[in-house]
């Protein structure tokens, strides 16, 4: 492998060791990142850093040179999605709102990265606050799908998605309320995880729904992502969300055999025939394998997004709150009274779709609804025993990522419902608690990327990763690229 | 345009309507200004995504209440830390977010008045 291919296809691994032992100069690794991202033109990135990533390189090549332990991510670049706080960097969330204003402290999940030697080199598009599936509502204008540039790359964390398809870094942050990592992941024909909630900190994720929140890597294999979540789980007194669990350890290689469930959601008329067809061709392949697979009845995939909208959009009307646009953010120009600078500075600051989802979270609080608030939960309640029940008979669960491959920008912007249940199959973890991964299941005759969730059960990642590299050692799909990209 | 009425009704027979008053309230508690052609819009947003969900609860037959039990949603565990106070250095930045600063506090529209006479 030379120096090209080792930075476009090898792993985390690779090229760390390249670099260690200077066949690869960290460098060399930042400025083909650099410029791969300027001569792109998929809008994945809202802001690169490059001085910063450069003197950062330099750094770690004096660390080198003088012989200090390097870090278990010596030299690999990453990207940032735009909701999570890099101190001193703009933190824009891709709203008006936030056009200007930087971070002040770091997130805990960046902290970790940086003490393992990463090297940081911009933040990555998304949806506005990250209420989206597909980079269309962001300010700064949509992401484009790096497969075919007439389609969207997935939402929320479209940028950081497309950035790994065409080889703008070698992994990503995103964030994952309702399936803004694994649906893009999708999308892109790259892999990415929602942990279990509590595993990974949320300090310095700017807010949307606190109880669904995650924060979590997209990037090249489940291998990679694995020793990216290694390195940014675990507690932090900053989260009271997160769990006291012993350290993660990265899993070894197994040979043992799954007992596996699927959803029969999968014979749904909504389902494209194409992602039917090749979850079905790779049950076969692990059946052949000598897995255990089973057909189990979990109905709740055209469920799972109406309850995520009320308990999302509920949490969001109260996080959002605090952009009041006189401590920091955007500020009208025009106004009377207090009152009305608060409602011009939110009227004008945020965009259609983060308006409709504080008003549906605000109706939805009214004293009079506030049996549907209630109401949710119970399905939510469902949904989460119906899972358990589940992994009390199997190791894993299989359902698509999405229905669909990804649409064309503008085919759905103004289906709000449409667009929302692109988080169908995705947001049924986000409710349970439940750890999913979305790896690339090849293409469709389109040469479009086709995604398949794999769910486990709560902080059972490691067998969730076991089953995820298992697939991906007997298979090829996560080393498909873009044609403009290989 | 007046109200749009969810034709799914609760268990009790109740009919659920969604009027532009109901926007009005939500859009003045949020404290966010909308025009009129936004108000119609987001009138048929929420009807929409109000009746999606009890087409949900119908389905699985499950009743529109109150009466849930929040024990057992809530995390098993809650790790709160020491309240300790500790020095924060990096005011300048917070200063710099601000859309108006002056001698280091946030600019607010005056609220009282004063009797000029």
């Amino acid at each position: 492998m030379n120096n090209i291919e080792l930075i476009t296809n090898g792993s985390i691994k690779e090229i760390r060791e390249a670099v260690i032992n200077r066949k690869l100069y960290t460098t060399e690794l930042v400025n083909f990142f650099i410029q791969r991202i300027k001569n792109n033109k998929i809008n994945s990135f809202i802001s690169l850093y490059e001085d910063d990533a450069l003197k950062r390189a330099e750094e770690l090549d004096k660390k080198l040179k003088n012989c200090e332990k390097p870090g278990k991510l010596f030299g690999i670049p990453y990207a940032v999605k735009d909701n999570i706080a890099v101190k001193g960097y703009e933190v824009t969330c891709a709203s008006k709102m936030l056009k200007n204003y930087k971070a002040t402290y770091n997130a805990t999940v960046i902290n970790k990265l940086n003490d393992e030697d990463a090297i940081f080199l911009g933040k990555t598009n998304l949806d506005e606050f990250a209420m989206g599936s597909s980079t269309e509502t962001s300010y700064f204008g949509t992401t484009l799908n790096p497969w075919d540039n007439n389609r969207v790359p997935g939402g929320s964390s479209g940028g950081s998605a497309a950035a790994i398809a065409s080889r703008e870094s070698v992994f990503a942050l995103g964030s994952d309320t309702g399936g803004s990592i694994r649906q893009p992941a999708a999308f892109c024909g790259v892999t990415g995880l929602k942990a279990t909630y509590g595993f990974v900190s949320r300090f310095g994720l700017v807010a949307f729904a606190s109880s669904l929140d995650q924060v979590g890597p997209i990037g090249r294999s489940a291998e990679d992502l694995e020793l990216i979540f290694s390195i940014i789980s675990g507690f932090d007194e900053k989260d009271t969300t997160t769990k006291k669990i012993e350290n993660y350890k990265v899993s070894e290689p197994t040979k043992r055999k799954f007992n596996i469930a699927y959803t029969n959601d999968i014979f749904g008329e909504e389902i494209s025939p194409d992602i039917k067809n090749n979850i079905l061709s790779i049950l076969n392949l692990l059946k052949k394998e000598g897995h255990s697979i089973s057909e189990v009845a979990f109905n709740f995939s055209k469920h799972s997004v109406p309850v995520y909208q009320i308990l999302s959009c509920s949490e969001a009307s109260s996080n959002l709150a605090r952009y009041d646009g006189i401590r920091y953010g955007y500020q009208t120009k025009s106004y009377k009274s207090l009152l009305d600078l608060y409602n011009r500075s939110r009227g004008e600051g945020f965009g259609e779709e983060v308006k409709r989802r504080i008003l549906f979270g605000t109706y939805i609080l009214m004293a009079k609804n506030n049996a549907l608030y209630t109401s949710s939960f119970k399905v939510s309640r469902l949904i989460r025993e119906n899972l358990e029940n589940i992994f009390t008979e199997y190791d894993v669960f299989i359902t698509p990522t999405t229905f669909s491959p990804p649409f064309k920008i503008g085919e759905i912007i103004d289906d709000p419902i449409k667009m929302h249940h692109s988080d169908a199959f995705t947001s049924i973890c986000n409710l349970s608690g439940n750890p999913g991964i979305s790896i690339p299941l090849g293409l469709t005759d389109n040469n479009l990327p086709i995604g398949m969730q794999i769910i486990a059960k709560r902080f059972d990642e490691n067998n969730l990763f076991q089953f995820a590299k298992y697939i991906q050692s007997i298979t090829d799909y996560h080393k498909c690229l873009p044609e403009g990209v290989k | 345009m007046g109200s749009l009425e969810i034709c799914k009704t609760n268990k009790n027979g109740g009919v659920m309507e969604i009027n532009k008053e109901d926007i009005e309230k939500s859009a003045n508690i949020a404290k966010i200004y909308l025009t009129q052609d936004e108000i119609s819009k987001y009138m048929i947003d929420l009807k929409n995504m109000t009746e999606e969900f009890l087409d949900t609860l119908e389905d699985l037959n499950i009743s529109l209440d109150m009466n849930f039990d929040f024990n057992i949603t809530s995390l098993k565990y809650t790790n709160l830390r020491q309240d300790i106070p500790d020095n924060f250095n990096n005011i300048e930045t917070i200063y710099k977010n601000a859309p108006k600063i002056k001698n280091n506090l946030f600019v607010v529209p005056e609220i009282l008045k004063e009797n000029k006479k």
